[in-house]
């Protein structure tokens, strides 16, 4: 492969953040009004500088609403006739333009009309209600807009604490290139409801990556009910949620949700930080780099839906029982926690979620009685069937028998520690 | 409107949108981390923000300040070599991390100067001449650092390959 080869290889699928327009245009503003300040030490006409810092064009030429069924101008959902509601939900997306994320957009500098619901339902987690109100959007350094003009703003209104109808998130709407639109909120504090302004369309939620075989996402689909689907999660959500058009083809079906910007996970946290590169005995020599064999097989069976993946820096090769190569190292997903994986042959063996605080933090059972791959760096290991007696398996990595039961993990200067071995 | 600032007629968000992305990868490409690629993507791309009235090739321009702008970052940090990713670098969804890995370890121990020249040569495709005039130094130097830079690379990246 040759060097230009390699360099776009080396940076494909390298793209920069959706916000890099917007950043980018705020801090040349801010350049720019530094610079004309500056200047106007010594030339006092150049001193007054807009506001907005951008000529105006006079007159709304554009605009730009939601379209579909949802927005036809009727009140939808089952509360449609529950004036005290709609007033009250009116009443909280009134309040709440002040402490709105988009405030400093100015999207609410020039509200046009009056806002009105499109949507109001009963939810497992209380009522919630869509709102939509005309603004006129300015041209602003934290907006991306290529046209000014009346943009519909949409309110997503969930159930507080005390049942009260509250602001969850507000949106206006995206141009696909520039980023992804919100059209999905958590109904309550708890995020266990959510709400999915369908409009006509099919869309499916997804709970996390499924780590088996295939790394993949299941996502269901969410019955429309007059507009917006409801769905209840089984448990709190993590900000592995997601929700996305149907059928999902990749990271443009998805969708933001509103209510699920403070959900993250300390991946890092879940992620080893060996960089060991074992070779048990058998491994065959010559094989090229078996971490990049390995990320390109996974890179295979991944979904294009994973907006951030990475692999482990750490290895362990060696040769199953009847004749197999396989390499172990471990994957990560998005804000997910790491996962063991081994791939044998050419096929992929899941293992469990990563714990590097695990005295065994590696342990995955290969199929067709295989053997047992295991991992601690630093640490010598012994491994022993049923009663029987305690056998060396050596440091770091091992790949013991099948018929193994227990693992005893010794790490520098540590207590030898007993772990069960157990399928899943 | 031009002059007096950036309209969003004027094609600067066009520019932005369409070129940001291989710029970004050819920031990568010259500074070995993809947050610095960023910040110095960003930096170069707000400098052009102000002085985009003025500028009649965009996509030079561009190319032109983030080799200079990573020759200066370079210079800041004493010519610290950049450390290869790992494995969990907050990277591109489909690249391969472990040949991202191998470019990136082996580019950083060239020179910056070979560096910048071979990214513009042969990421960003220019001719000797183009190169050249974007960093500012004679074909000559452009014709020599390559010859000192490729078969180190090529050798580098071949040992790699091999290498488990």
């Amino acid at each position: 492969m040759e060097i230009e080869d390699l360099m776009n290889e080396a940076t494909a699928g390298l793209h920069p953040s959706p916000t890099l327009l917007h950043d980018v245009r705020k801090g040349g503003q801010r350049r720019r009004r530094t610079r004309r300040v500056v200047t106007a030490a010594g030339t006092a006409g150049l001193v007054a500088v807009g506001v907005l810092g951008y000529p105006l064009v006079s007159g709304p030429k554009f605009t730009q609403h939601y379209a579909g069924t949802l927005f036809d101008g009727r009140v939808h959902g089952d509360l449609k006739a529950d004036p005290a509601f709609l007033r009250d939900a009116v009443t909280a997306w009134n309040a709440s333009h002040k402490t709105s994320g988009n405030a400093s957009r100015g999207i609410f500098q020039d509200l046009r009309g009056k806002a009105h619901v499109v949507w109001a339902g009963t939810t497992p987690a209380g009522k919630a209600a869509l709102v939509e109100q005309d603004a006129f959007l300015h041209r602003h350094g934290d907006i991306q807009l290529k046209h000014e003009g009346i943009y519909s703003l949409l309110g997503f209104i969930g159930a507080g604490a005390d049942g009260k109808p509250v602001v969850v998130g507000d949106t206006y709407p995206t141009d696909p290139a520039d980023g992804v639109e919100t059209n999905a909120w958590f109904v309550d504090p708890a995020r266990t409801v959510l709400a999915v302004a369908e409009n006509g369309g099919d869309f499916g939620v997804s709970t996390g990556w499924i780590y088996d075989t295939k790394v993949h996402r299941d996502f269901t689909p969410i019955p429309d009910q007059d507009g917006v689907g409801v769905v209840h999660l089984t448990k709190p959500a993590t900000s592995a949620v997601h929700v996305a058009q149907l059928p999902v083809r990749g990271i443009a079906d998805m969708r933001m949700i509103a209510g699920a910007e403070q959900l993250s996970t300390n991946y890092q946290a879940f992620t080893l930080p060996w960089r060991n590169k074992i070779v048990l005995a058998g491994a065959a020599a010559g094989t090229g780099n078996a971490l990049q064999t390995f990320a390109k097989t996974l890179n295979t069976q991944i979904l294009d839906q994973a907006s951030i993946v990475g692999y482990g820096s750490w290895s362990v090769r060696g040769a199953t029982p009847d004749g197999r190569q396989f390499l172990a190292s471990e994957i990560r997903l998005e804000n997910d926690p790491s996962h063991a994986y081994v791939l044998v042959g050419t096929d992929l063996v899941a293992g469990s979620q990563i714990d590097p605080q695990a005295v065994l933090p590696v342990a995955v059972a290969l199929p067709d009685a295989q053997g047992w791959v295991v991992a601690a760096m630093g640490a010598s290991l012994k491994y022993r069937i049923g009663s029987g007696a305690w056998v060396s398996a050596g440091r770091d990595a091992a790949l013991l028998p099948a018929s193994a039961t227990a693992v005893q993990v010794t790490a520098k200067a540590g207590a030898p520690a007993v772990v069960s071995l157990r399928r899943s | 409107m031009r002059g007096c600032g950036v309209a969003r007629d004027d094609g600067f968000d066009e520019f932005v949108i369409g070129a940001s992305s291989r710029l970004l990868r050819a920031a990568y490409l010259l500074v070995g981390e993809r947050a610095a690629a960023e910040d110095l993507l960003q930096d170069v791309l707000e400098k052009m923000f102000v002085a985009w009235p003025r500028i009649d090739e965009p996509t030079a321009y561009a190319r032109r300040a983030l080799a200079h702008g990573a020759t200066n970052r370079w210079r800041r940090r004493s010519r610290k070599p950049e450390v290869p990713l790992d494995g969990h670098d907050r990277a591109a969804p489909t690249a391969d991390p472990t040949v991202r890995r191998d470019v990136i370890a082996a580019l950083a121990t060239l020179p910056r100067g070979q560096r910048a020249v071979i990214v513009l040569r042969y990421f960003e495709d220019l001719t000797t001449e183009q190169t050249a005039a974007a960093l500012g130094c004679s074909v000559g130097t452009v014709k020599s650092q390559t010859a000192r830079a490729l078969p180190r690379l090529r050798d580098l990246l071949a040992l790699t390959q091999e290498a488990c």
